[in-house]
């Protein structure tokens, strides 16, 4: 009978990371779908928010499906951005028909910005290796896009006005010392964030992001660098 | 009663923080002094660490004073590695005198050496600026050192046998897009655990440390990387 009054402080205390950690959380991450410009219907993953904040679009390589990008899009979440995580249609990324995966790009963005609490003009973009091929030439050419985190980009077919124009974007670039896509990248921005983190390894794209385990991290950190100073009204 | 039975669950919960955090950290942070060969007295701080682990020695920029990297050194510690933050004599810098300086880091890496728990060939060195005049050479030399964190090194007065003999040392390596020495250090090195991350920003050194708040974060995560490749036997 002398101890039971602390028994519920015992029990709060026990209960408390729990509380913390789904509250600071906070992602609803659900299985959505999308129609691409021909009508294919596109699936993909939405995480959702409850905080105010911007949204990051992935363009994946060309490899097939990546399922490690579920946590990263989860991480980038939970520090405030919503994300949308999606797949090429089969035959359709953008080494095999790069206008239809263009297409399906912009249908991905419309249904992004079409999301609650998504600004249409605060987007970023999270692209690896051949996703950089449509992520460059869409940024050039929308002008709506305010940060991008690249893995070993490929810029096939990017020109050189193209790197241009993305040059006042804040750009996350990881990538083998041996990627001279990178460096063109790199060397082509001035914006006073952007960074390019090289490796002595010969991994490239989701390889590369395997075998850093901090890359994860970094690329959470960077939305939350370039986002956070943001003014807040803006959404 | 009852009343009683939640303000004490209160009063557990506000302290909680406080009583967990020294448990994780478990540094010690203690002001030290150690002799040069000459007999000067030299000052620093020494983290030292319940956790088995091995050490770090800073080599700072001949600017003066580093405040922050008490936090740094702080977080290091707390991730394993006891830290020996110490500063140049008065004229005793590597670009005043790189003779004294070199003197005053071995005698710096005795100290350290010497202390319980710390191997003397598991050390990394963190150097910021002209720190790396002499802590590329000590690592050529000697062959002891296991990592090196470089911001903005400046490697006046290193050989190019000296650069060589470092290849095989995982290296972190920041810099702007414009420091020739970052990628002098980068081209000669081929640990697949090597890294350069380059910014584009004027800042160098100290300033570029201050600029970007993620860094702190990449050093103590990189020690843990690397020496978390080292079995416990090696201690």
């Amino acid at each position: 009978m002398k101890h039971p009054p602390f028994r519920p402080a015992l029990v709060l205390a026990g209960l408390l990371p729990l509380f913390l950690a789904a509250g600071a959380r906070a992602v609803d991450r659900h299985p959505t779908k999308f129609n691409g410009a021909d009508g294919t219907e596109i699936p993909a993953t939405f995480f959702d928010s409850r905080a105010t904040g911007p949204a990051a679009l992935f363009l994946q390589d060309c490899d097939g499906d990546a399922p490690e990008l579920l946590n990263l899009a989860g991480k980038i979440t939970a520090s405030g951005p919503r994300a949308l995580l999606w797949n090429y249609r089969p035959g359709g990324n953008p080494k095999e028909a790069l206008e239809k995966a263009v297409e399906d790009a912009n249908a991905a963005w419309r249904m992004l910005i079409s999301q609650t609490r998504v600004g249409s003009d605060r987007i970023g973009i999270v692209a690896i290796g051949c996703g950089a091929r449509i992520a460059v030439p869409f940024a050039a050419k929308t002008g709506k896009v305010k940060l991008m985190a690249v893995i070993s980009p490929d810029l096939t077919g990017v020109t050189d006005e193209q790197l241009a124009a993305v040059a006042d974007l804040p750009l996350l670039i990881f990538a083998n010392d041996g990627e001279a896509d990178a460096k063109r990248l790199f060397a082509a921005t001035h914006h006073e964030k952007s960074q390019l983190k090289l490796y002595r390894r010969p991994e490239k794209g989701m390889a590369l992001y395997q075998a850093d385990g901090t890359l994860k991290g970094g690329i959470d950190d960077y939305f939350e660098f370039v986002y956070g100073g943001w003014a807040h009204p803006a959404y | 009663m009852r009343y009683e039975s939640f303000r004490k669950a209160l009063v557990l919960l506000v302290l909680l923080p406080f009583v967990a955090g020294p448990e994780a950290r478990a540094d010690i942070r203690r002001p030290i002094h150690f002799k040069s060969a000459d007999g000067t007295d030299l000052s620093g701080t020494f983290y030292d660490s319940r956790a088995v682990g091995p050490g770090a020695l800073f080599l700072l920029d001949c600017e003066g004073e580093a405040p922050e990297l008490v936090n740094l050194a702080g977080k290091i510690t707390a991730a394993g590695p006891r830290v020996l933050l110490w500063n140049y004599r008065p004229d005793g810098n590597p670009k005043a005198s790189v003779d004294k300086a070199t003197a005053d880091a071995n005698a710096a890496w005795q100290f350290l050496s010497h202390q319980p728990r710390v191997g003397t060939d598991v050390i990394g060195i963190v150097a910021v600026g002209c720190g790396a005049r002499i802590a590329i050479p000590f690592a050529a030399k000697t062959g002891k050192v296991k990592l090196m964190v470089l911001i903005s090194p400046d490697l006046e007065g290193v050989t190019d046998e000296q650069v060589a003999a470092v290849g095989d040392i995982p290296l972190q390596i920041y810099a702007n897009g414009d420091e020739a020495d970052a990628k002098r250090l980068f081209a000669a090195n081929h640990n697949d655990k090597t890294q350069l991350k380059m910014y584009r920003r004027s800042e160098k050194a100290m300033n570029l440390y201050r600029a970007d708040r993620a860094l702190r974060d990449g050093i103590d995560t990189y020690f843990q990387n690397v020496y978390g490749a080292f079995s416990a036997d090696d201690f």
